[in-house]
């Protein structure tokens, strides 16, 4: 059966159809020259055990992700998408793993190598080896980069357990304990049809990339459920300062706000999260007023920014920036904070807010690329993509307010800073 | 997708009017030349102009119009093109039926970017003493912040390194001693002189039409009459010993950047088939670098190489464990003389055109991409397509990238060591 989601707004249409093989496939057909294609595993760095509940050294998602790329003839699939044009690459994130491509010609070869080299994993001794060492390299990388470093700890400042607070390489010394049987286990337990999904954009039918799904994944994939621990993380924070010293010129930080009141609705968290993207506009963007007093003060550099995460078990507001006195900064946010809790939010840049986040989303529209990336976390985060625009509108300022106050608690503040 | 070019006196307008966005965009840049007296003081006034307009003086007030022209945002080019300096500002900003029809909001940025450089936010003739000094202070922030990203920081070395003595070399943002010296009289003298320099190259992409675009461009901004200053880069092949440097820092990975010097620029006839070499070199995951350095010899997580075409320049870098720096320099340099051979298997040889097709097709997709192509070409004065030159490379033969080899010479090693133990386990 296919499924179709349309948005007036946005004069744009896709589909959903559950493959026979269990593989749930979005389509998005879409005039541009570059089709953009990612078959997507519902599995990241902080889902950490197998089927049996023994715990996976840290870092074997990113592992798998790396060493999926290998194959029983001893080619690369990397070649492969290269023999066609195809631009290919992948990730892994907390949450989700991610092999992708973007094509302008030969797209069909493209889609049956992806739907390929991700569904018939090979793994040896050999090959383990071989990635460790590039792993390695890519683990040292990681730690000489002081923004990574200030990244992670403000993750380590903000969680007790939650593995969110590992970071997606591993270290070198986890990722020494791989083995091949051992990415084997892990590739069963989570890449099952109902944990995936495959999302195409670009100038392509349904009827086109269906008949390579059929092609390429004759027979039913594993449909047992994905096991998932419930993690039990306190609320409150495990450190409320995380420093460290660096290559860096002046000081910088990441504070974090943990979010201590997930929804466990998709569609209320999808709101949530909204929200969040108004609210920090609202707070902490270069049009805001704290801004502006904090840069013009010379207490910041122009780099100044706040993302916030949501998922289904963590959350945070990230706001990072280079700062001679990264201590004062946060002092000044929690004033800022305080001041607008007694006096209120204003109406008006709710309202200028709101509209920034509606234009963001609409030009989010005009890259296939984009679109994919932005449908999975939408799938895989159980919420639909245009409903995202309704949200956006009905959107009112008592919820912002009532969120605001709620979110923002001072005690669950941590402030990462990485020094000279 | 062919523009549609105009002429707006002196400066030009490309135009590439389309519906297939929901967005639209709007850039201007011009390119003067790069100058150890004006570099700096060019990124400070670049720097300057974005704290205030005459209706607009600060920066929250500025942000608060962009953001009621539906989240426009307006970002600054300071980049060197061979050996000048190209200054720009580019808008994306949402199409007309987003934003309740008509001409949308592109009369308005027209008219703001006029405004951001012709009418900026002044105290009695001269730049605000307050705005100055704070951008003075982020330069030097920025300048220090270099050794933040050690692989751009051995790539800026090592292009130092191989263009010695040449604009090239120059820091974009000068050096840090010459800072305090820039008064706002002396940086206003530098503002004026650079308005006499500016003539810019505008590009639209959206439904507008293009003579309404020229239209309003003629209304916001000053007539140009004045020449652009002529385009220059020394190009030329690299001779004797290769200049080598090391300097240390705590880090755990080494970052090795290998600069290459050739007399083929872009306007050569063997500029495609450098393009291809580059690819084959270490321009994807399909090269010689990233296959062979990296997969089967796990010397490297990031190796590969990039080439400029505007110098013509090529950098071949990677981060290894300190330890490695002789064997990842010799494989480096081995894949180098493996091309030069003409050691080229068909299926490197495929990918590396594959690649670039792929590259010069998903430019469609890309205003901003757009937009440097022809802004490039016409700097050089060159009338090419993106369709004629895709065309061009792709008829590039295996001798020709041979021969392009035998024009390049390596001139410059630099080495980042880093002196951290790298095996020390959190676990």
């Amino acid at each position: 059966m296919t499924e179709m989601f349309h948005s007036e707004l946005l004069g744009e249409t896709y589909y959903r159809v559950t493959h026979k093989s269990g593989l749930p496939v979005y389509i998005f057909p879409k005039k541009m020259a570059t089709t953009h294609a990612l078959l997507a595993v519902n599995y990241g760095s902080v889902d950490g055990t197998s089927d049996e509940n023994t715990a996976f050294p840290d870092g074997i998602a990113h592992f798998l992700e790396h060493k999926l790329f290998a194959n029983e003839d001893g080619s690369d699939s990397f070649e492969r998408f290269s023999a066609f044009g195809a631009d290919a690459n992948a990730y892994t994130s907390h949450t989700r793993t991610v092999y992708l491509f973007s094509a302008t010609d030969r797209f069909a070869d493209s889609l049956s190598e992806l739907i390929d080299f991700v569904t018939h994993p090979y793994f040896t001794p050999e090959l383990v080896e071989k990635e460790q060492g590039i792993i390695g390299e890519e683990i040292r990388m990681c730690r000489d980069n002081p923004y990574d470093r200030c990244y992670y700890n403000m993750l380590e400042g903000l969680y007790q357990k939650h593995p969110v607070k590992k970071e997606i390489c591993g270290s070198i010394g986890s990722i020494e304990r791989i083995t091949d049987q051992m990415l084997y286990d892990c590739y069963r337990s989570y890449y099952r049809a109902g944990n995936m999904a495959l999302v195409v954009c670009g100038d392509v039918t349904v009827e086109e990339v269906l008949m390579i799904v059929d092609a390429r994944l004759p027979e039913v994939l594993d449909q047992k459920e994905v096991h998932r621990p419930d993690i039990k993380e306190p609320v409150a924070i495990n450190k409320p300062r995380v420093t460290e010293r660096g290559q860096v010129a002046k000081p910088i930080f990441s504070i974090g706000v943990k979010d201590v009141n997930i929804p466990a609705d998709p569609t209320e968290r999808a709101k949530r999260d909204a929200g969040m993207a108004i609210l920090s506009e609202m707070l902490f963007s270069e049009s805001g007023e704290l801004y502006d007093r904090l840069f013009n003060s010379g207490l910041i550099s122009p780099e100044f920014s706040a993302d916030f995460a949501l998922t289904r078990d963590f959350g945070f507001l990230q706001i990072s920036g280079e700062s001679g006195d990264p201590d004062k900064v946060l002092v000044e946010i929690l004033a800022c904070i305080e001041e607008q809790k007694k006096n209120g939010l204003s109406h008006g840049d709710f309202e200028r807010c709101r509209r920034v986040e509606f234009a963001e989303y609409i030009k989010g529209f005009d890259s296939t690329e984009e679109i994919a990336n932005t449908l999975i976390a939408f799938v895989f985060d159980g919420a639909e993509i245009f409903s995202y625009a309704d949200i956006l509108r009905d959107m009112d300022f008592d919820y912002i307010s009532a969120l605001f106050r709620e979110f923002f608690d001072p005690s669950h503040i941590t402030i990462s800073i990485i020094t000279p | 997708m062919r523009p549609v070019v105009q002429k707006i006196g002196t400066a030009k307008l490309f135009c590439i009017p389309t519906d297939r966005f929901k967005s639209e965009y709007f850039s201007l840049r011009f390119t003067v030349p790069l100058r150890t007296e004006t570099a700096q003081k060019n990124a400070l006034t670049t720097a300057v102009l974005g704290r205030g307009t005459k209706h607009f003086p600060t920066k929250l007030a500025l942000n608060r119009h962009l953001d009621e022209l539906y989240s426009t945002a307006i970002s600054t080019r300071n980049q060197r093109l061979g050996d000048m300096q190209c200054i720009g500002l580019a808008a994306d900003f949402l199409g007309a039926r987003y934003v309740g029809g008509g001409d949308g909001l592109l009369p308005q940025i027209v008219s703001i970017m006029a405004e951001l450089l012709y009418a900026p936010a002044m105290q009695d003739g001269l730049f605000c003493d307050e705005y100055l000094e704070s951008e003075k202070n982020n330069l030097r922030d920025a300048i220090r912040a270099a050794i933040n990203n050690p692989r751009s920081y051995a790539l800026s070395k090592c292009r130092k390194l191989l263009c010695g003595g040449e604009p090239y070399a120059l820091s974009l943002f000068g050096e840090e001693e010459t800072i305090d010296g820039i008064t706002a009289t002396t940086l206003t003298e530098r503002y004026h002189a650079l308005l006499g320099e500016i003539v810019p190259t505008f590009f639209y992409v959206g439904n507008t039409d293009p003579f309404k675009v020229a239209a309003l461009i003629k209304a916001s901004f000053p007539a140009f009459e004045t020449l652009p200053s002529p385009y220059a880069a020394t190009v030329k092949r690299g001779e004797g010993a290769p200049a080598l440097a090391t300097e240390e820092m705590p880090l755990c990975q080494g970052k090795l950047s290998i600069g290459f010097r050739s007399d083929v620029s872009l306007g050569h006839r063997l500029a495609p088939a450098m393009l291809l070499l580059n690819e084959i070199f270490g321009g994807s995951p399909a090269s010689k670098l990233f296959l062979n350095v990296r997969e089967r010899r796990s010397l490297c997580y990031h190796c590969s190489s990039s080439v400029d075409l505007y110098k013509g320049v090529l950098f071949a870098n990677a981060g290894m464990t300190p330890e490695n720096r002789t064997l990842t320099e010799e494989a480096i340099l081995q894949e180098f003389a493996a091309i030069a051979k003409g050691n080229i298997s068909q299926t490197e040889f495929e990918a590396a055109h594959r690649s670039l097709e792929y590259s010069y097709r998903q430019v469609f997709d890309n205003p901003a991409a757009l937009s440097d192509f022809y802004a490039g070409r016409d700097l050089i004065g060159s009338s090419d397509t993106v369709e004629n030159f895709r065309d061009a490379v792709s008829r590039v033969m295996r001798e020709d990238v041979v021969e392009a080899s035998e024009h390049i010479r390596q001139g410059a090693t630099f080495f980042l060591k880093g002196t951290l133990d790298g095996e020390e386990d959190e676990e």
